[in-house]
């Protein structure tokens, strides 16, 4: 068997199969968002809302799918959500405000550990990171890059996105992305949707008897609860390009 | 003349022409693997896959980091003749520890983890206390036999997504290790009021430094995992001081006393080995299914000429099943498995300065091969988990011992290992 034969053949696949994986890198807590509105539930705990479609023996889990962005999927399992959670979750989703505590806190908002609480920003941060991990760089593809976090508020696929805090502006450039995402949600569906928006869905239409226009969902919503300005979120995943004598021998078995 | 000719009686009871056979075993590598019975090469999913299966540390997107622990029992029964002893070599260590990290990648998946372990074993006990006849004389033999150590592995591993799915990755050790072995024949023969008596200590210190390559594939998908490791040959440097004490009395003379130690170099080496397997993960159920084999050295050293009756010149084969079972409602897992794996009376070969290998199997024969059974149970949470297990495993060998043309007879020696090891893993 030549060795140098099979290592050199399993390096040369390495190489040239190696491009597959595409690194990305991290911006740390405390980078911060520009032009972003970020919010908070002072409801505190009464804002770890869970409205997660949670059937016996189904779990939904944040993965990724072949192009890196952010699907949730689910499927039937005996095993419990934390296993997959501790095994099958890449941990930068973990850091991922968007991402990590979706099962604790509506979409958009994110859960932060100083104050236990759910915190609110109506910045889609995916949408406007392009390049992100599951984020977007897609313009009108934004849906890709959008994990549907809505299990507890709004419909994923509607455009009721906004109505976790109170009224919002509506100028900025990150509402008509998110907007736009939410359309495309809505429209094309991708497929990690499946339990997350219908239940979503179905709140929306209860809280704001809209199911159209972005607008006027924001202009009728009316919240129960009041957010305040806090700070800013925890940036997500940025794409970065670089990759990185007398006896000749013991006598062994002298046991025997 | 006669004390001459007792001493070399003596030496050809206490020492063996070949010399070659060392019974060692696999300790494995994490609590986890070692729950289901180490058929973990298409399983694995955590830091213990740089051992088991490197390429699947391309999927484990984790920063992780785990230590185990083991505590082992090596029971030994020695028969021989009408005569049945029991010896018992009892290990509390550290079996492995380490660090694990996944560059977030969007696509694909790149891992490195650095880890220490100690997944080879060199721990043997016997012992046999036993009086016989050989006409006229009745002879008296008291032997002990005790050797413990093993080796460690100082290791890297590196895993990458090369296609979806797929995964490849290579792992390479630093190994080091020691062995401590001591033996002790305790020799009487009567006749009337003639006797003579010998006692003998052998003593051998080694130790080893060396390297281990392998190298993993792994495919990965949502019911469906599959795993491939290749292993080459690893090469040790071994120095080995050994002290021989001799004390010999009879009838006629004085006692007699002397000491020799001897410093030996060798160069170790292993064979080709490899395990392939697949797993199912159903939403009840993992079950792991996995094959190995040892190649025959004759891959390693094709100019050698391997005798027709040595082991070392077959395939050694093995194989087992691991399940795995999710508590419902519960942050618990239970696991389960179990291994065959055929005795290997060379795991290891060692060429002393310019001698030639010594290839025979010094006349053991193997008469149960090695079964594993062994349970666990994980306790976690989203980042952390806590694993116990215990195994169960034995296996049992034979030597033919002759004493000149008038005592032919068996020792036979039946091993059972107990074990429980626990790993506590930290995902941040």
């Amino acid at each position: 068997m030549n060795i140098k034969n099979l290592v050199l053949s399993f390096l040369v696949l390495a190489v040239f199969n190696g491009c597959y994986t595409k690194l990305g890198s991290i911006e740390q807590p405390g980078e911060q968002l520009k032009n972003s509105d970020t919010l908070v539930d002072t409801a505190g705990s009464r804002a770890q809302v869970d409205t997660v479609i949670y059937k016996e023996k189904e779990i939904c889990i944040w993965e990724r799918d072949f192009t890196g962005m952010p699907r949730l999927r689910c499927f039937p399992s005996y095993y419990n959500r934390d296993w997959y959670f501790y095994s099958s979750s890449p941990w930068w989703f973990r850091n991922s405000s968007d991402w990590y505590d979706y099962k604790r806190c509506p979409r958009y908002y994110y859960y932060d550990p100083y104050c236990g609480c759910c915190k609110y920003s109506r910045v889609y941060p995916y949408n406007h990171h392009r390049g992100g991990i599951g984020g977007a760089n897609h313009g009108s593809d934004v849906s890709n890059g959008i994990p549907n976090r809505s299990r507890s508020v709004g419909n994923v696929g509607s455009s009721g996105l906004h109505q976790g805090g109170t009224t919002l502006p509506k100028s900025s450039q990150n509402n008509t992305n998110t907007t736009d995402g939410n359309t495309s949600n809505n429209s094309g569906g991708p497929k990690r949707n499946r339990d997350v928006g219908q239940m979503g869905g179905s709140r929306v239409i209860q809280t704001n008897q809209v199911e159209g226009g972005m607008q006027k969902k924001v202009e009728t919503v009316q919240e129960p609860r009041k957010p305040v300005v806090v700070e800013q979120p925890i940036r997500p995943l940025r794409t970065d390009s670089s990759v990185v004598a007398p006896r000749t021998m013991p006598k062994r078995n002298s046991r025997w | 003349m006669k004390r001459l000719l007792l001493i070399a009686i003596l030496v050809v009871v206490s020492s063996d022409a070949q010399d070659n056979v060392r019974f060692i075993y696999d300790n494995g590598f994490g609590a986890r693997a070692f729950s289901m019975a180490n058929n973990y090469v298409a399983l694995s999913n955590d830091l213990s896959a740089v051992y088991w299966n490197p390429a699947a540390l391309s999927f484990s997107l984790a920063r992780e980091f785990q230590v185990s622990f083991d505590v082992s029992s090596l029971n030994g029964d020695s028969y021989f003749s009408t005569d049945q002893q029991s010896s018992r070599m009892n290990r509390l260590k550290i079996s492995n520890a380490g660090l694990m990290y996944s560059f977030p990648a969007t696509q694909g998946g790149l891992t490195i983890a650095f880890a220490y372990s100690n997944p080879v074993v060199f721990d043997d006990i016997s012992k046999i206390n036993v009086a016989f006849k050989i006409y006229p004389t009745d002879v008296d033999l008291d032997k002990s036999f005790r050797t413990s150590g093993g080796l460690k592995y100082l290791s890297g591993g590196l895993g990458i997504q090369v296609a979806p799915k797929i995964g490849i990755g290579a792992t390479m050790s630093f190994v080091y290790g020691r062995e401590d072995m001591e033996s002790t024949v305790h020799w009487i023969e009567s006749q009337g009021n003639l006797f003579f008596d010998s006692t003998e200590v052998y003593g051998i210190k080694g130790k080893y430094t060396g390297y281990d390559l392998r190298l993993g594939a792994f495919y990965k998908d949502r019911l469906v995992s599959a795993g491939l490791r290749f292993t080459f040959p690893q090469f040790a440097r071994v120095t080995e001081d050994d002290n021989d004490k001799t004390r010999i009395s009879d009838s006629y003379n004085k006692p007699l006393e002397y000491e020799i130690s001897e410093k030996y170099r060798a160069k170790m080496y292993s064979s080709y080995s490899g395990a392939g397997g697949i797993s199912l993960t159903l939403p009840f159920l993992t079950i792991s299914a996995e094959g190995r084999a040892v190649f025959p050295f004759s891959f390693v050293f094709p100019s050698e000429e391997i005798p027709k009756s040595s082991q070392a010149g077959y395939f050694k084969v093995g194989g087992g099943l691991g399940m795995e079972f999710p508590v419902p409602k519960m942050p618990v897992l239970v696991r389960a498995g179990y291994s065959i794996d055929e005795i290997d009376l060379h795991r290891f070969v060692f060429k002393y300065g310019k001698n030639k290998i010594a290839w025979g199997d010094d006349d053991f024969n193997i008469d149960k091969n090695r079964h594993q059974i062994s349970a666990g149970v994980v306790f976690f949470s989203s980042s952390m988990s806590l694993d116990i297990s215990y195994g169960y495993s034995m296996w049992e060998i034979s030597k033919n011992f002759k004493y000149g043309y008038n005592y032919d007879g068996n020792i036979k020696q039946d091993y059972s290992l107990h074990k429980i090891m626990t790993s506590l893993a930290i995902r941040f």
